[in-house]
């Protein structure tokens, strides 16, 4: 996360941060469901989220090669329209026009569109965001997408060029206030960076390679994200919650990842501890019976999901729970304890 | 055939040394055995990062129900002779067990086991095959449906099914009263239960077997 000098719009305190693909999130709240993005307000953690829906958004007039301006307002459009097609989740957003801004210029204007940044070179695009740190109030938020990649809008993808919409899907999830899923396998090559196996979340970090289109599709763990930040109808009343703590030697665990499997309809959810109790929540369940795993964050880069001074513990070997977790409708599970040991 | 039996069963008089007690009601009660029966397989999968994408096995899970017992009691109406109505409540207290294991970071595989109650309530059309009464134990066969409810962790998860089952068993009346209590016996039978609905991990009916012993007295 970079911090720019905080600036003062009519009486509140706004901050300027930025999220990129693979950059820091702040930790939510523990009693927080899911890892959020926030920022600190004194000694608390505020979760960020649009007090006013729908979002307004514009598209630059300016498109990139292989790509029109239509053609990537278009996809922006298909992308908007996959978070707001979740039943579950109040978030909506509309197309306010094109404009000529450019995103991160500082006007009022939630602008999506094109910039040059080469210096970014493992950067795909990135979300900034103006917000009141006293409330958490997303007032502003811009994405651009780097044009040092090759970029597509083929309905199919096309080989060797990224697929914008599902760019576009990942980084309106962090315009929406979520921060990055853990739920994906990687491996180390020999440049040391990491390239995804698998993932089962459009949130993970690092995206698939060029020509996927797999991220223009929701997973269980985004829809459960999304519900949580802005919950549609009955969405407390009819999904529940996991929670419990991650312990090694009896001492909590900061950031282990903890994903829930449902048995009935094989989907996986997953958060993070987030205090020193090693304290974690996983909310957006449907009733059911889960088993629950627990692993270190290995698979990317730890400021991809934490601020720099976190002290994630990676030092534990995976492990399944030996007891089912039962989610009852519109409640919470009994709280389980996860015991994990060093490796 | 099996109808031309059957009608001859209704309607042939039984010996005098094997016959029940003439009768309205039934009442029953006693022990249950339940089968167990396999839930199936459970992998939790991520898409895989290549073209044409692909399911990639983080870890899996095998999920059976276990064998119990439990207790049943069942009330009968006797049409006629032969054929009654029957209304019965079963329950029993299974375990659920979740066999985890190929994950792909080896986490090590693990057994979880948790128990839940099930309640069952079915009716069945039941009938008594007196000319078929061999040594004072008296033949039946039983058919029906019902509505089964399982409860986890303390009711806060409740899945609800049906269940159809056919069975059979012998019916031996030890003794027999006056005007009010007509008889007193034991009944031993089993059944086939195909259960659809419930908690499940594949959406298919699973089948399994259940073995009854009762009391039963006649009014």
């Amino acid at each position: 996360m970079r911090r720019a000098a905080g600036r003062r719009i009519a009486g509140r305190s706004v901050r300027w941060l930025s999220v990129a693909l693979a950059t820091t999130l702040v930790a939510s709240d523990p009693a927080d469901a899911y890892l959020k993005l926030g920022v600190r307000a004194g000694d608390r953690l505020v979760t960020l989220r649009w007090s006013q829906l729908p979002v307004r958004y514009f598209v630059s007039d300016t498109g990139a090669p292989g790509v029109s301006a239509q053609q990537f307002r278009e996809a922006i459009d298909r992308a908007f329209a996959t978070w707001q097609a979740v039943p579950t989740s109040s978030f909506a957003a509309t197309f306010a026009g094109f404009t000529s801004a450019r995103p991160q210029d500082e006007d009022d204007m939630n602008v999506l569109g094109f910039r040059a940044r080469p210096e970014l070179e493992r950067v795909l695009a990135a979300t900034t965001f103006t917000v009141d740190t006293r409330t958490g109030e997303i007032v502003e938020s811009d994405i651009f997408f780097n044009t040092t990649f090759q970029w597509s809008t083929a309905a199919a993808g096309e080989t060797g060029r990224f697929d914008l919409e599902s760019i576009a899907v990942h980084e309106i999830g962090h315009l929406l206030g979520l921060g990055h899923s853990a739920i994906g396998e990687t491996e180390l090559q020999p440049t040391g960076r990491r390239r995804v196996i698998a993932a089962s979340t459009v949130m993970f970090p690092i995206a698939f390679s060029a020509g996927s289109t797999e991220d223009r599709r929701l997973k269980p763990d985004d829809i459960a994200g999304a519900s949580d930040i802005y919950p549609e109808g009955r969405f407390r009343s009819e999904f529940g919650s996991i929670s419990g703590t991650v312990t090694k030697n009896g001492t909590g665990v900061f950031g282990a990842h903890v994903v829930a499997l449902d048995l009935r309809r094989g989907h996986l959810v997953g958060n993070f501890s987030l205090d020193d109790r090693g304290s974690f929540a996983i909310a957006g369940l449907e009733p059911g019976l889960y088993v629950l795993r627990a692993e270190p964050l290995d698979d990317a880069d730890i400021d991809g999901f934490f601020e720099p001074a976190a002290r994630v513990d990676v030092d534990f070997r995976p492990v399944v729970l030996d007891r089912l977790v039962v989610v009852p409708r519109g409640g919470g599970s009994a709280r389980v304890d996860i015991r994990v040991t060093p490796k | 055939m099996l109808a031309a039996v059957l009608g001859a069963c209704v309607l042939w008089p039984a010996s005098s040394a094997a016959q029940a007690p003439r009768r309205r009601l039934e009442v029953s009660g006693g022990a249950l055995v339940q089968g167990g029966y396999e839930l199936g397989t459970r992998e939790a999968t991520l898409v895989r990062n290549q073209p044409g994408g692909g399911s990639f096995t983080l870890f899996r899970t095998d999920s059976r129900v276990e064998t119990a017992a439990g207790a049943e009691l069942r009330v009968a109406y006797q049409l006629t002779r032969a054929l009654a109505a029957e209304a019965g409540l079963t329950w029993i207290r299974p375990a659920l067990r979740i066999r985890t294991s190929g994950d792909a970071e080896n986490a090590p595989a693990v057994t979880a086991r948790d128990r839940f109650s099930q309640y069952t309530i079915e009716g069945s059309i039941v009938l008594h095959l007196e000319p078929l009464a061999v040594g004072g134990a008296i033949p039946f066969v039983r058919a029906g449906a019902g509505h089964l409810r399982q409860l986890f962790d303390a009711n806060t998860l409740v899945e609800t099914g049906r269940a159809y089952h056919i069975g059979g068993g012998l019916t031996f009346w030890t003794g027999r009263g006056g005007r009010r209590l007509r008889g007193w016996g034991l009944r031993g039978d089993g059944r086939l239960y195909v259960l659809d609905g419930a908690f499940e991990v594949r959406a298919r009916p699973r089948m399994y077997g259940a073995a009854g012993a009762a009391v039963i007295v006649a009014f």
